[in-house]
């Protein structure tokens, strides 16, 4: 029941000993939201669909999934979730991954972005060669300082937001060799300066 | 803009707990008041739940049975499991808190109940403790729904305009009190948009969320209007025991808002002495530190996340980082400010609670 988990204290919930082995770090919390996300064809996401948020790690660039591997390099997965209908429409999604432990390579002021995978619903899937994804990140998308709790939004005009409609197409290839990420830093360029012209033209 | 400050306003009447429960006799009475928090445009404002909602039962027990987590009375003051949560039938979970005797300040979900018994999930050690004749008193929790009931929008918050970030107004930001660390980031975050809504989880109705008696949440404004929170109810005549949870292997900051509405010298907090729970430091420097005790304030206005004030520690006295030769005993801390005990680490672990109340100088 959701209220009693809610209301269970520690003190109930673990014992000294697994208290004594535990392992804790500073903390963040990431509120993603948006949509509408499309698959290759240019059709929304139907509810569930992968969606997973990673750092770029300490070298600020992004890399290529590849077969078996969601996540790549020094990349680091920030937590995955699914594209939700009740957000705003199929396509939709709204994430929040609570209380992520800046350790094992994560730290504050990495650029993150969100990948989503149009087929799989679980990132315990094997990815396969061919499956197609998208991938979404902008300037301001930056691991938040320690104790933090830091919310994005990606959305695009068909909701109302400021981003194309066509920036949120699955249009990548899942291939065998890795590759970093120059094209979408070029277009997570401009990305930001459409953004500022959207923002200063208003 | 408003500067958010706390106005207390507390009328010693007698407050009629038992009329909520057919047959719940009432023992004993709480002086009722009311607190005005003012939540800034643009702003995170901390807010602690300074009042408690009105008690159901207030009464002695007859018997506690340590062993099935349950404590019975001696009459019959419910009907059958009318303390237990059900969507849109019974939107309160309720907690028993002991009020007296060793045990006094412990708190328990009730899990479910009987005519003259309440099944709890209290630990089988603190029941061991209490005793036929010591008293209790049954309250619900707060919610998010009777925190901030919507009828309130565009006074005590602002409605989101969809279930996205662009939308979002006034946001709910609840504390994590379950895991173990430093600077730990919010646990949930919460908007309304129709009803209560939990970002990742935005279809569910949270407006029957529980929220900790002794923990505070964080108004997040995200609109340009200012809102004003006036929280009603019952003051807290007896102790709250807020567990110190201290591990082996890393400090750990613990998120308190005291139950307490007015505002609080760090001398009366009760942290330090002989069985309590703050370790004193041995020194003045990072060296020598034991726990510290860091106060966020709502002022100044504007921005999100913002750090604490002060940090303060106990050695002879209370001290400050920054001015540790002064004596700030009687610095008064705000009612209503959000607190984190930051316990330093000790090979042998242990849960020590803090046993807070109002000071005795309220009247």
């Amino acid at each position: 029941m959701t209220h009693k988990n809610t209301i269970a204290r520690l003190r109930t919930a673990l014992s000294l000993v697994a208290l004594s082995a535990a392992c804790a770090h500073g903390s963040i919390t990431l509120n993603l939201e948006g949509g509408l996300l499309y698959d290759a064809f240019g059709d929304a996401l139907p509810d569930g669909t992968l969606i997973i948020a990673v750092s770029a790690g300490v070298d600020d660039m992004f890399e290529q999934p590849t077969p078996g591997a969601f996540v790549v390099g020094d990349d680091r997965l920030i937590g995955s979730g699914g594209a939700d209908q009740n957000v705003a429409g199929l396509g939709s999604f709204s994430l929040a991954f609570t209380t992520v432990e800046l350790s094992g390579g994560l730290a504050a002021g990495q650029p993150f972005g969100i990948y989503w995978f149009p087929g799989y619903t679980n990132i315990s899937q094997e990815l396969t060669a061919g499956s197609s994804f998208g991938f979404f990140t902008h300037p301001s998308w930056t691991v938040p300082n320690d104790g933090d709790t830091g919310s994005f939004g990606l959305e695009t005009i068909a909701i109302d937001g400021l981003v194309p409609d066509t920036m949120t197409i699955a249009s990548y290839t899942v291939v065998p060799e890795p590759s970093t990420y120059a094209l979408l830093f070029g277009g997570l360029a401009l990305i930001g300066v459409w953004v500022r012209r959207r923002s200063a033209a208003r | 803009m408003f500067a958010p400050n706390y106005t207390t306003a507390v009328a010693v009447a007698a407050f009629l707990a038992g009329a909520y429960l057919a047959g719940a006799t009432t023992v004993y009475t709480d002086p009722v008041g009311a607190v005005v928090i003012n939540l800034p445009a643009n702003t995170d404002t901390n807010v602690s739940l300074t009042l408690l909602r009105p008690a159901v039962v207030q009464s002695a027990i007859q018997s506690a049975d340590p062993a099935a987590k349950s404590l019975s009375f001696g009459a019959n003051l419910f009907t059958v499991n009318e303390l237990v949560y059900a969507v849109d039938v019974q939107p309160n979970t309720y907690y028993v808190q002991v009020t007296s005797g060793p045990m006094e300040g412990q708190f328990a979900t009730v899990l479910s109940n009987t005519a003259n018994t309440i099944m709890t999930d209290f630990e089988e050690v603190v029941l061991d403790m209490v005793a036929a004749g010591d008293t209790v008193a049954i309250r619900p929790y707060w919610t998010l729904g009777t925190l901030f009931p919507a009828a309130d929008a565009g006074v005590s918050f602002i409605a989101s305009t969809n279930n996205l970030l662009s939308g979002r107004r006034s946001e709910l930001l609840v504390p994590d009190t379950a895991s173990v660390g430093l600077n730990k980031s919010s646990a949930a975050t919460y908007f309304f948009n129709g009803y209560w809504r939990q970002v990742g989880n935005v279809g569910a109705n949270q407006n029957d969320l529980p929220l900790l008696p002794d923990t505070y949440i964080t108004h997040r404004s995200r609109s340009a209007t200012a809102t004003q929170l006036v929280i009603a109810g019952a003051v807290m005549t007896h102790y709250h025991a807020i567990p110190m949870v201290r591990t082996a292997f890393t400090a750990n900051d613990v998120a308190v808002g005291l139950p307490v509405p007015i505002d609080i010298k760090l001398s009366e907090l009760n942290l330090v002495g002989e069985g309590r729970p703050f370790q004193v430091s041995t020194n003045n420097l990072q060296s020598g530190r034991g726990d510290e005790l860091l106060i966020y304030l709502n002022t100044p206005t504007g921005g999100y996340n913002k750090a604490s004030a002060a940090t303060y520690f106990f050695n002879g006295y209370w001290r400050r980082v920054g001015a540790v030769g002064d004596n700030q005993n009687d610095y008064p801390i705000p009612a209503g400010s959000a607190l984190k005990v930051r316990l330093k680490a000790n090979p042998e672990p242990s849960i020590v609670d803090w046993h807070a109340r109002v000071p005795a100088s309220f009247d």
